[in-house]
């Protein structure tokens, strides 16, 4: 937990001055660590250059769509042009589908604001 | 003599009834409301138990991965129902037809199984299948994978996973669908003749042991696990539904098994072995009952299983895969006082291909062949089961038309409500030995092609 204090504290500042709310106010890293290992490390890796079944997840906030090299994404992936900022990760893990449709990613998605919030803040500390 | 060697044609019997239930295999709702995916993400085709790569990777990574939400998430609970339509080309013989079916043409449901399966916290999770016939109206324990533990570890930066399992049955902890606890036909006839003969790999510790394994998997790709198997006593089998086929272990028998796994664009591919040893004390016939007067027999069996998987980003997604099994058999038990000798060999090559559009529409083309020298000790004649001239020769080709109209992430009441409706015509061109007058009681293989009808639900 004192691993992320400092990361933490830096995050909500983002995610607040981003307007993400009051689930970010809280955020905390350490639990989004465990919602990663729990639901994404299966076809996630947050090592740098690691892809499994998905592309790593290592530098996803601030990465293009599409962007990982050497990773084979959907073309609806490919196509949808959008930048993994703090917003559009809340958007998109609430229902991934919904927000890319072809997307191969078939995850239902974090409907838990708080869980949501704590795995973007954690997502944000893989630089 | 030809009294004793009949007396051993039971052997068959056993053998053959595991192979009809253990390849009535499945996946389960559960596992999709634990884990927040639609059916499809783990099975090719929307149902399983063809695994795709997450579905292997759910499996090796011990059930536990989570990710779904609610109640339903939280219930480790599921219902499966088979029902089912069997032609033969000709009728079973009349003192061989089932209790309560009649000679051909029978509908029946095959069976009715509860599941438990899940996660218990992050590092160990497990299946247990329980299940009921009607066809001859018992109930046992079925296809059981336990894993007490399981982690990943960061080897330089790469994911090594290790894990341990408990099981029932030898390669229903085995993550690709080459092998034979999964492997396709995935439902067979529960009513209509199967070829004698098969590896001891391919069910002759279906349900009857217990099995104790320690696996790796290293950067999703290598797959090392090694372990044993030994038969439970006559006491727990009596009581969980089971029955020992070939016989008891005296020893601990050891299992290996091989894995590499290659990933490109849409497409994966693997190559592995497998590896067997068993010394066991032969069955007598009396249920439950095994004796080692006369020594052991020995079994050894060596397979080597590839395949290739294409998931396309659009509709399309399609499938080969196959296995050879070689056997050295020692019989010095069962051959004993016979005459015959105790050394034999048995290969078995099984293969299929499969096409999917949009996880709904599937067809699949499968080829299995069993042969080997004469063998009267495991072989000998029987009306409609035996061989008439001792050899486990087997010969068939299988086409499958699949109907799977759920198990996407936008069907109705997902993840719950799953059906497969399917149509299987299996055609042997060899059947126990022979093409003709296989039995000896006049019986031609291609009076066994077996057309089926089948419905199978899963909630």
């Amino acid at each position: 937990m004192a691993k992320y204090s400092v990361r933490t504290v830096a995050i909500c500042g983002v995610l607040l001055a981003s307007g993400f709310g009051s689930a970010a106010m809280s955020a905390d890293a350490g639990a989004g660590k465990t919602v990663f290992q729990g639901s994404c490390s299966i076809c996630h890796s947050a090592q740098p250059g690691q892809d499994k079944i998905g592309p790593t997840l290592f530098g996803l906030v601030g990465r293009k769509t599409g962007a990982e090299p050497g990773y084979n994404y959907s073309p609806a992936n490919q196509a949808a042009n959008l930048t993994w900022d703090v917003a559009t990760l809340d958007k998109y893990l609430q229902g991934p589908r919904a927000m890319i449709p072809g997307t191969k990613m078939t995850f239902a998605g974090v409907k838990d604001d708080e869980k949501r919030a704590n795995l973007i803040a954690y997502l944000a500390t893989l630089k | 003599m030809v009294r004793v060697i009949r007396s051993k044609g039971w052997l068959l019997l056993p053998v053959a009834g595991f192979l009809l239930a253990s390849e009535r295999a499945e996946a389960i709702p559960a596992f999709a409301s634990q884990t927040g995916q639609p059916c499809t993400a783990c099975h090719l085709g929307g149902y399983g138990p063809q695994l795709t790569p997450i579905g292997r990777a759910f499996k090796i990574g011990g059930y536990t991965q989570t990710g779904g939400e609610g109640l339903a998430a939280s219930i480790p609970l599921s219902l499966m129902a088979i029902t089912s339509f069997t032609n033969t080309s000709a009728s079973v013989p009349a003192d061989q037809v089932a209790q309560h079916y009649g000679a051909n043409n029978n509908f029946s449901l095959d069976q009715v199984s509860g599941f438990i399966g899940g996660n218990v916290g992050p590092y160990s999770g497990g299946m247990m299948q329980f299940t009921w016939s009607d066809v001859d109206n018992t109930s046992h324990v079925d296809n059981t994978d336990l894993r007490p533990f399981t982690k990943v570890f960061d080897i330089g930066g790469k994911d090594l996973r290790i894990g341990t399992t408990l099981n029932n049955t030898p390669t229903v902890q085995d993550p690709y669908n080459t092998t034979f606890a999964w492997g396709f036909p995935f439902i067979a006839s529960a009513l209509a003749p199967t070829p004698a003969a098969n590896p001891m790999l391919a069910g002759s510790f279906g349900g009857n042991a217990i099995g104790y394994t320690a696996y790796a998997w290293y950067n999703n790709a290598l797959y090392l696990e090694g372990g044993a198997y030994n038969t439970l006593g006559s006491w727990a089998l009596a009581r969980i539904g089971n029955d020992y086929t070939i016989g008891s272990t005296t020893s601990p028998a050891p299992y290996l098994r091989a894995a590499y796994e290659w990933h490109w664009g849409n497409n994966t591919a693997h190559v592995g072995t497998l590896f067997m040893h068993a010394d066991v004390d032969p069955s007598t016939g009396v249920p439950y009952q095994t004796t080692g007067i006369n020594g052991a027999d020995h079994y050894t069996d060596y397979a080597f299983d590839a395949s290739y998987q294409f998931i396309g980003d659009g509709p399309h997604s399609a499938m080969v895969q196959g296995i050879y099994t070689h056997e050295d058999q020692n019989l010095r038990a069962t051959s004993s006082g016979t005459g015959f000798g105790a050394k034999y060999t048995l290969e078995q090559m099984r293969a299929n291909v499969s096409y999917w559009y949009a996880n709904t529409y599937g067809a699949t083309l499968g080829w299995q062949k069993t042969w080997g020298p004469a063998n009267p000790v495991l072989y000998p004649q029987a009306e409609l089961v035996g061989s008439a001239n001792n050899k486990p020769n087997s010969n068939a080709f299988i086409i499958e038309a699949d109907w799977v109209p759920f198990g996407k992430d936008t069907s109705l009441w997902a993840p719950f409500m799953n059906l497969k409706l399917g149509a299987q015509y299996i055609a042997y061109t060899q059947f126990n030995g022979g093409s003709s007058n296989y039995d000896g009681a006049g019986r031609n293989a291609s009076d066994n092609n077996t057309f089926l009808l089948f419905a199978w639900m899963i909630f």
